[in-house]
């Protein structure tokens, strides 16, 4: 073997020495104690978003019924009128419902932080 | 109850890579991710370490890049290692926060004009450098590459997977460090030799 093929072989064994030294046991407690905080967050957030979402359907119902009161009256000429009818009791309610609980979760829980 | 979690928690290291993986993507699993953390977290520190330079920032640094992971484990596949998946969001960590860093120096020097680095690589090199010493008269790129390629033993395929540099780019840097690794090391390495 040449002086430089040695040379090179001793580099590639001194490159190929894993890493150690390194405390595992006290790292991987870091890591899952701020892991289950991320999930305890998530979970509050999320919790929060369903709440305020429900809080603000049930403030919003009667402002909701007043609103759409005239449509009724409109509603009731029409030929499918208790389509129609059920169509804007459930479906204007349920998609107001939807948006401001799935919202706040949307937001909160999925952003990621590498892009 | 102790033996139970113990029982658990052996179960749990006998498990392979994507078994634990599944485990955290179909039960969140927490106890399943901190044996995916304990196997892994040398790797990974020791990666980010040889980039930084700077043991407690690559420390730091590597439990961001774990908790990235358990966020983002449901886009894992398992079309490779699991350990290349998580160098890859590993370098990403690193780039951010020099990209971070580098902002704030630009700022701080705007106050400060007159304090300049002399940490660079223009002053004479120390025949006497060790190993990570020398690391640090390389570029990032080589670093990357020559860490990942001998250190962590991955083909260069996989090297070029996990840095997202074009094949013939990582064969280049991964040359070029040698190479001055090599004039670097060269006293230490023939004395070695003579041994």
């Amino acid at each position: 073997m040449s002086d430089h093929e040695a040379v090179d072989a001793r580099l590639e064994q001194a490159l190929s020495i894993e890493f150690s030294n390194f405390d595992s046991d006290l790292f991987s407690e870091k890591v899952a104690s701020r892991v289950s905080r991320m999930i305890y967050l998530r979970y509050l957030v999320l919790s929060i978003g369903w709440l305020t979402g429900l809080a603000v359907f049930f403030l919003m119902l009667p402002v909701l019924s007043t609103t759409l009161m005239p449509m009724n009256s409109f509603l009731a000429e029409s030929q499918y009128n208790e389509f129609l009818l059920r169509l804007s009791h459930w479906f204007i309610p349920a998609t107001i419902i939807l948006l401001t609980t799935i919202t706040p979760a949307l937001l909160s829980g999925f952003r990621p932080r590498v892009s | 109850m102790p033996d139970n979690k113990s029982r658990h928690k052996s179960q749990l290291n006998d498990l392979s890579d994507i078994n634990l993986v599944n485990r955290v993507q179909l039960l969140g699993d927490q106890a399943a991710f901190k044996t995916l953390v304990l196997r892994h977290n040398a790797k990974v520190r020791g990666f980010l370490a040889r980039l930084c330079q700077d043991k407690d920032q690559a420390d730091d640094l590597a439990q961001e890049c774990f908790l990235l992971a358990f966020r983002h484990i449901g886009k894992y596949r398992p079309s490779g290692q699991f350990s290349s998946w998580l160098l890859k969001i590993a370098q990403r960590c690193y780039l951010q926060e020099k990209r971070l860093i580098s902002s704030r120096a630009e700022k701080w020097q705007q106050f400060h004009p007159l304090e300049t680095n002399n940490s660079g690589s223009d002053n004479q090199v120390d025949i006497s450098l060790d190993l990570e010493k020398a690391f640090t008269m390389l570029s990032e790129n080589e670093t990357i590459c020559l860490t990942l390629c001998y250190t962590m033993g991955y083909s260069h395929t996989e090297v070029a997977d996990i840095s997202g540099f074009p094949l013939g780019s990582v064969k280049t840097y991964i040359r070029t460090g040698k190479d001055k690794l090599r004039e670097l090391l060269a006293p230490q390495l023939k004395e070695n030799c003579n041994v």
